[in-house]
């Protein structure tokens, strides 16, 4: 598993990280997601070793990550910002990787390599941009790391490349119980990927939770009641807890939190007119728990 | 973690990686090394050329390879580094499983051996052509080259070339590492360049800077070119070895793999707590920045000040150029560091108000002598020997100014000197007299300490009669006429002999003579003895003696080495019976005299030019005092625009008889200020008038 526990980062004036915390379980994919400049690549590469956190402390199986050559060894890094060497190709570039990471597989990297078409004779530096997140990916798969850490992995990749990049995480979790990190603003595909999710906002974690616990915790209620003194609001209830809500007429629109079922139970026993009771979408959460229901974002999005 | 798992870790496979992805380093290093060295090698046509082209490299005098020593540590430091400048890579490389203390172990490590393998494969070439070289020596067409190398062996050992090899290795190496340690502290390539060039030459500039502002304003701070060329060998190893060469001192090789050692350390640190996040920012740590704007600033404004000054001619470095160059490099080094033109804000005000503040503290520090050098002896118990010379002040009877005094009478009447010249400053006068303005007196010593060297030099108007007790104990010291003596000066074997006067010049002795006459002036001067007068009144005498001598076999002269005196002159004094009883004897004496019967002087005011008195001397005492003394300066030409530009303080005309018995003008001369002040002291201005 990774822990990333009470961790700190500042640059000059701005504080990046802010007590930030994060757990993710051995074998699941954990989708960290943010508005941006909220400090996810700065996590992402204080977890890789890269940046050294102000204080705080990051494992891996319980062993620290800094400076740990045998840690990461077993850690595939796959950065929003890609660097090959300037005279390398894809095939010279698996021979550095094979030398320094003890997991490499030659195999799995030719049946990537031939899944995704891409030349390895070719300079790296010569690739799309999307061909060389493709390439970066073939590399680092092929390393069989315990622990991938992604950050924007599927941005400027095409649909079919994308259901490639993600069948491969998902058989390697499934096969060989890795761990993934992944960052991304494509919430409808982790909302698909993801075991669970952490919400960060300017470098504090806002909320963690695994997925299905979070979709059976937040609905969107619409509800119209005959009677006007039987309308909703949280002095009355008991139970779950209105966050959001707005009234169009003798329709109300609420974000709730509470059990499904509980909801249920305490609007039908009104006997409303209209009764409608939807779960939210992790792209709904996201911009519900940062906020954006009481902005005028929320209100252009709700 | 230990230090040798933390900072000589090693990781074969990026070393191999590194290797792979620059071998056009190596490569094109052999390229430049084969047309600098080998190929000039193996096209020289004539032996004698190939042998001073392999003697160049075989010294490490190939200007060719001293440059490279300096490129490609530069080109394989950046190439090496230049990941480390943008945040993609550096996330990349530093996210793969080495440490940091590996990486730049591993780096340097790759470094060196694709900068060396080109000079190790140039020198095992070189020595392929030692046997050419060694026929080529027994060459009697190869004085010519034996004499462009200075008088170098003339053959080649192996231990010559793996002398040059060793400072090729050691020379790239120090520059490789300190651009490395630049790199560890910029973020980006232009500033990574700068930075070194920067720390390449901060130990020079700031030895500069401190010896200038030194010498402008510290009474007694002695360093002349030598002195600073001096310093700057002992002081970095970046001056020493292209002066030097592969003649270097062990301590300097000692002190240069200790700087190695020193720069490797400083720069696995640096790298180690280097923020990767700066990766792109002008430079990665604030104290750094600090330390480059405030050097920068203080540049600056001493330049400033000294342009300005040499402008107006107003008070260096205390002028309105100090505060100009120092808003100007502050803004413009500011800029730079934070890669921008918004630098004017409250942090930047402050810092910049600190520096200026702490600039002209120091210069006021140096002003006013805050660190007491001025006024400092060093410990008489210390001093094993001292170096002693009065140069101006008695130019005319100290000519070998290497002597160096041991005995404790003569060292307790330096620092009685030193003493009196610190005490009473540059412009002290004595009971106010009104002697004439140029006397300036340049005395310069050196102490030679069990811990080192105390060494001053004044330019003083201090009248010399605060000291002349003691100039006269060192000058009549038997410690002072042996190393004084002529005839140990003339041991390496004696050119020429030439005596010359105003009346009569180089007199060419013949070689046959040399011995008698040096015996003759050596015993004269041998027993002269100085009096306060013959010490303080004649500046100069009529019959000089110009001696040259050989030069030992092996000497060679490099930057910073003492010079060998070839050449020595003295004067031929009245009292020198003996060696003008030797003149007379040869005949050549009368020819050197004067035949005067009468002679005018004319004083001119110094600054309009006007004529401020003439007399005439016929007096046969007056005269015979002057002819003998003989106080001439050069030679005024009656004709052309020349004889009107000059003005002269004082001009001595001689008139004489002809062969028909007619009274024609002899010569007519200037003199020196000393000159006319000898002459007023002689009481002549009273006979004239």
């Amino acid at each position: 598993m990774i822990k990333v526990s009470a961790l700190n980062k500042r640059f000059e004036h701005v504080t990046a990280l802010d007590n930030l915390s994060i757990n993710v379980k051995k074998g699941s994919i954990y989708g960290l997601i943010g508005v941006n400049g909220s400090g996810k690549t700065t996590a992402l590469k204080a977890i890789t070793g890269v940046l050294r956190p102000d204080s705080g402390e990051i494992t891996m199986d319980d062993l620290d990550v800094y400076e740990n050559v045998r840690v990461k060894q077993r850690i595939g890094f796959i950065p929003d910002d890609l660097f090959f060497f300037g005279s390398y190709n894809m095939k010279e570039c698996a021979g550095f990787y094979s030398r320094i990471f003890p997991n490499w597989s030659k195999e799995k990297y030719r049946t990537m390599a031939e899944q995704f078409g891409l030349s390895e004779r070719r300079k790296l530096i010569r690739f799309s941009k999307g061909m060389q997140k493709q390439a970066a990916f073939i590399l680092t798969m092929s390393s069989n790391p315990d622990w991938l850490i992604l950050d924007e992995p599927i941005d400027g990749l095409d649909p079919l490349v994308r259901k490639l990049v993600w069948k491969h995480i998902v058989a390697d979790v499934a096969e060989r119980q890795m761990t993934v990190l992944v960052s991304s603003h494509n919430l409808r595909e982790m909302e698909g990927i993801c075991d669970s999710i952490g919400i960060v906002n300017s470098g504090k974690m806002l909320l963690e939770r695994d997925l299905d616990e979070l979709r059976s915790d937040i609905h969107k209620v619409q509800v119209a009641f005959g009677n006007a003194g039987d309308k909703l609001n949280n002095e009355k209830l008991e139970g779950f807890e209105i966050l959001h809500i707005e009234e169009h007429g003798s329709i109300q629109q609420m974000i709730v939190r509470g059990a499904k079922e509980q909801v249920e139970t305490i609007v039908r026993s009104r006997n409303p007119l209209i009764f409608d009771l939807i779960p939210l979408s992790l792209e709904e959460v996201f911009i519900y728990e940062l906020g954006g229901g009481n902005n005028e974002l929320g209100k252009l999005l709700f | 973690m230990n230090l040798a798992s933390s900072y000589f870790k090693f990781s074969p496979a990026l070393f191999r990686e590194n290797l792979k992805r620059f071998w056009t380093i190596p490569a094109f290093g052999m390229l430049c090394y084969f047309f600098a060295g080998l190929y000039p090698l193996i096209v020289a046509e004539a032996s004698s050329e190939r042998y001073y082209v392999l003697q160049m490299t075989a010294r490490f005098l190939n200007p060719g390879f001293i440059i490279f020593s300096v490129l490609f540590p530069i080109i394989t430091s950046v190439a090496l580094n230049r990941y480390l400048f943008a945040p993609g890579s550096v996330s990349v490389m530093h996210s793969l499983p080495f440490t940091r203390g590996s990486m730049f172990f591993t780096n340097m490590l790759s470094g060196l051996v694709m900068m060396w393998a080109p000079i190790v494969v140039t020198y095992l070439i070189s020595l392929a052509f030692m046997p050419n070289a060694y026929l080529a020596a027994t060459d009697p067409n190869i004085g010519f080259y034996s004499a462009i190398i200075a008088g170098a062996e003339t053959r080649i050992s192996v231990g010559q070339i793996t002398g040059a090899l060793g400072t090729s290795l050691l020379l790239t190496a120090m520059y490789f590492l300190l651009f490395n340690l630049a790199a560890t502290v910029t973020g980006n390539t232009p500033m990574h360049i700068i930075g070194g060039a920067f720390l390449s030459a901060v130990a020079v500039g700031l030895t500069g800077l401190v010896g200038t502002l030194s010498e402008t304003m510290l009474f007694g701070f002695a360093i002349d070119s030598d002195m600073f060329i001096n310093l700057l060998l002992r002081l970095t190893p970046i001056v020493y070895y292209p002066a030097r060469g592969a003649d270097a001192a062990v301590s300097m090789v000692i002190q240069t793999i200790i700087t190695c050692v020193g720069l490797y350390a400083l720069g696995s640190l640096m790298y180690a707590k280097r923020s990767l996040e700066r990766a792109g920012d002008s430079l990665v740590y604030k104290f750094v920045e600090v330390i480059f704007v405030s050097i920068v600033t203080l540049s600056g404004m001493i330049l400033m000040s000294a342009i300005i000054s040499a402008i107006d001619q107003s008070n260096f470095p205390f002028n309105w150029g100090l505060i100009a160059g120092g808003v100007l490099s502050y803004a413009a080094v500011k800029m730079m560091a934070q890669k921008s033109v918004r630098i004017f804000n409250k942090g930047s005000a402050i810092h910049f108000g600190v520096t200026i503040i702490a600039v002209l503290l120091f210069l006021f520090s140096f002003r006013f002598d805050f660190y007491g050098y001025e006024k400092r002896l060093p410990n008489e118990n210390d001093i094993e020997s001292v170096y002693f010379d009065p140069m101006t002040t008695l130019r005319n009877y100290y000519s070998e100014a290497e002597i160096e005094f041991k005995s404790p009478d003569n060292i307790k009447a330096i620092m009685n000197i030193h003493r009196v010249i610190a005490e009473y400053g540059p412009n002290a006068r004595v009971n106010g007299e009104d002697v004439i303005d140029y006397s300036a007196n340049s005395i310069s010593v050196e102490y030679k300490l069990n811990s080192g060297t105390v060494s001053r030099s004044w330019v003083t108007y201090a009248d010399a009669s605060h000291y002349v007790g003691d100039l006269l104990t060192i000058l009549n010291s038997r410690e002072f006429k042996e190393q004084n003596s002529v005839i140990e000066w003339a041991k390496p074997g004696i050119n020429s002999i030439s005596v010359s006067s105003g009346s009569y010049r180089d007199l060419n002795l013949n070689p046959v003579e040399f011995s008698e006459f040096l015996l003759a002036l050596d015993a004269d001067m041998r027993d002269e003895v100085f009096t306060a007068d013959s010490v303080t009144l004649f500046p100069g005498t009529g019959i000089g003696v110009n001696l040259s001598r050989t030069r030992p076999t092996g000497y060679v002269y490099s930057l910073g080495r003492p010079y060998y005196q070839s050449y020595r002159s003295e004067y031929i004094k009245p009292t020198y019976t003996r060696t003008i009883n030797w003149l007379n004897a040869k005949g050549y004496y009368e020819n050197l005299r004067y035949q005067a019967n009468r002679i005018t002087v004319e004083l001119f005011d110094v600054n309009s030019a006007e004529a401020l008195e003439s007399y005439e001397i016929t007096d046969f005492d007056t005269l015979q005092n002057i002819l003998d003394y003989g106080i001439f300066g050069d030679e005024i030409p009656t004709t052309g625009d020349s004889a009107t530009d000059l003005t002269p303080y004082c001009v001595v005309t001689f008139y004489g008889l002809d062969e028909r018995g007619e009274t024609v003008q002899l010569a007519r001369r200037s003199l020196s200020p000393e000159g006319a002040e000898a002459l007023l002291r002689l009481k002549i201005a009273l006979a004239g008038s």
